[in-house]
């Protein structure tokens, strides 16, 4: 059974339909590359997803519940955690209060400040230290691990590396790597092709709000995704 | 023959170089796409190129005349014209009123004549039927479509189009592809910037991919998309 379950999404910007009829389902365990150029809705779903942005139309089933008018704390509550895009801190928080926030929702689990320590190292020493004062792989670090701290059956990234310097990323892929092979499902962003095939099982492509790819990673030669990714080729449009 | 050149064009906000080293020659016989990922500078350089903000260093020439320091009106008034990226109508004059705006701010038409190349314009963009409509009443299409009419109503020599495409259905696109084909096809040079590709290859003889404040590839638009450095923009280095 699908763990996310999304129905003939539509969501709209105004007069700007960001969402085109999107059907996408996601199973436990799986760790999905959600890859489309500027523009193309990657952020609009996610956050959609995760409670973040309306629907216009269309359902989202999480366990096979409709969540589709669930305010997003939640979801949280449910087990579907986001990192949005721009990480979102509370600047004037230290960086374990920053993680606590993620434990309100009060989930059973084994994440707890001190394992997202062990998980970050680079946070050990900024523990006590204010978000705002944060390098910007130390802040991406703290959001993924204020999402984690929710024990998340769902864990939602969003561009991962934007604005981190490529030294960086990879400290960030390292620390992540660990989650990445634990089997929680995970929907990421990543703009970096090579490192989205190397991290995870499935390619989906959105073009103008539509998915134009949606294949196992191995299926998903680098030619492909890219045809998908400009529109080009044939048979890639959804 | 009109030509636009830009030479050594930087433009900083700040510490911020978001232009360097752009060197681009544009004639009105061609029909130009100008892609590249977010924060490339794209809009940055139309902004330069219509004189809606100034270089920090460089030179923007229109045939042979130094416009570097010359406002967007007064590029306008040389046939330079541009549309935005979020379309900016006169919300409470009707489509006709915003063409004959064009016309005569722009055009420095009077009288008749602006009238006529207010109504051509709409013709253009196949807005004949909603003439009489307010701009404040129309959808996302038909803004875009009122941006381009606006713009020739003016009769520009070269049309510089920032994303006029996103959000559009494919019919929409075909439409508009239609509409900016036509127009080159009477002598208006066509500089296009767009994110979705494939509805700018579509237009394009000539393709620019910038990244990163540059121009990192510039020629034929298949070879272009085939450059592995514009692969790389975009997508990463192949590992």
């Amino acid at each position: 059974m699908s763990l996310l379950q999304v129905e003939s999404l539509d969501i709209r910007h105004g007069q700007f339909r960001a969402i085109k009829g999107l059907s996408v389902s996601v199973t436990q365990g799986e760790v999905v590359a959600l890859i489309g150029a500027n523009g193309s809705g990657k952020t609009t779903l996610l956050r959609c997803i995760a409670g973040a942005a309306r629907a216009t139309a269309g359902t989202v089933h999480f366990k096979g519940e409709d969540i589709t008018a669930l305010p997003a704390q939640a979801r949280v509550a449910r087990g579907l955690s986001l990192v949005p895009e721009g990480r979102r801190l509370f600047p004037d928080m230290s960086v374990t209060e920053n993680l606590m926030l993620g434990a309100t929702c009060d989930r059973p689990g084994d994440w707890s400040v001190e394992r997202v320590l062990a998980t970050f190292p680079n946070l050990v020493k900024r523990r006590h230290a204010l978000a705002g004062a944060l390098s910007g792989g130390e802040q991406q670090a703290t959001a993924i691990g204020r999402a984690l701290m929710a024990n998340p059956d769902l864990l939602i990234l969003d561009e991962v590396s934007l604005g981190l310097s490529p030294l960086v990323v990879d400290q960030v892929y390292a620390s992540l790597a660990a989650v990445l092979t634990s089997g929680t499902t995970i929907i990421l962003v990543e703009q970096d092709l090579a490192r989205a095939m190397r991290v995870a099982s499935r390619a989906i492509c959105l073009l103008e709000g539509s998915i134009a790819l949606d294949r196992p990673m191995a299926q998903a030669p680098r030619e492909a995704i890219t045809a998908a990714y400009f529109g080009l080729g044939t048979g890639v449009r959804a | 023959m009109t030509i636009l050149t830009a030479t050594g064009i930087a433009k900083n906000f700040g510490a911020l170089c978001v232009l360097e080293g752009i060197d681009v020659t544009i004639t009105q016989s061609e029909a130009i796409g100008i892609v590249g990922p977010n924060g490339a500078g794209k809009s940055t350089l139309m902004a330069v190129l219509s004189g809606a903000t100034a270089p920090t260093k460089g030179r923007v020439h229109l045939d042979s005349v130094d416009v570097t320091r010359l406002t967007a009106p007064q590029r306008a008034h040389l046939g330079l014209m541009r549309t935005h990226q979020i379309p900016k109508p006169f919300l409470g004059l009707t489509v006709f009123e915003n063409a004959l705006v064009g016309a005569t701010h722009a055009g420095g038409f009077a009288g008749d004549a602006a009238h006529t190349a207010a109504l051509a314009a709409i013709e253009a963009a196949g807005m004949t039927s909603l003439a009489n409509r307010p701009a404040d009443s129309l959808g996302l299409l038909d803004r875009k479509r009122l941006e381009l009419a606006r713009a020739l109503a003016s009769r520009p020599r070269i049309l510089l189009l920032d994303e006029i495409g996103g959000g559009l259905t494919d019919a929409e696109a075909a439409d508009l592809v239609h509409i900016i084909r036509c127009l080159h096809g009477q002598g208006i040079g066509i500089v296009w910037i767009e994110h979705i590709v494939h509805i700018l290859l579509q237009v394009a003889q000539r393709l620019i991919c910038m990244d990163a404040g540059r121009i990192i590839a510039d020629g034929d638009p298949r070879a272009v998309m085939a450059d592995p450095q514009v692969m790389r923009a975009y997508l990463g280095a192949v590992a």
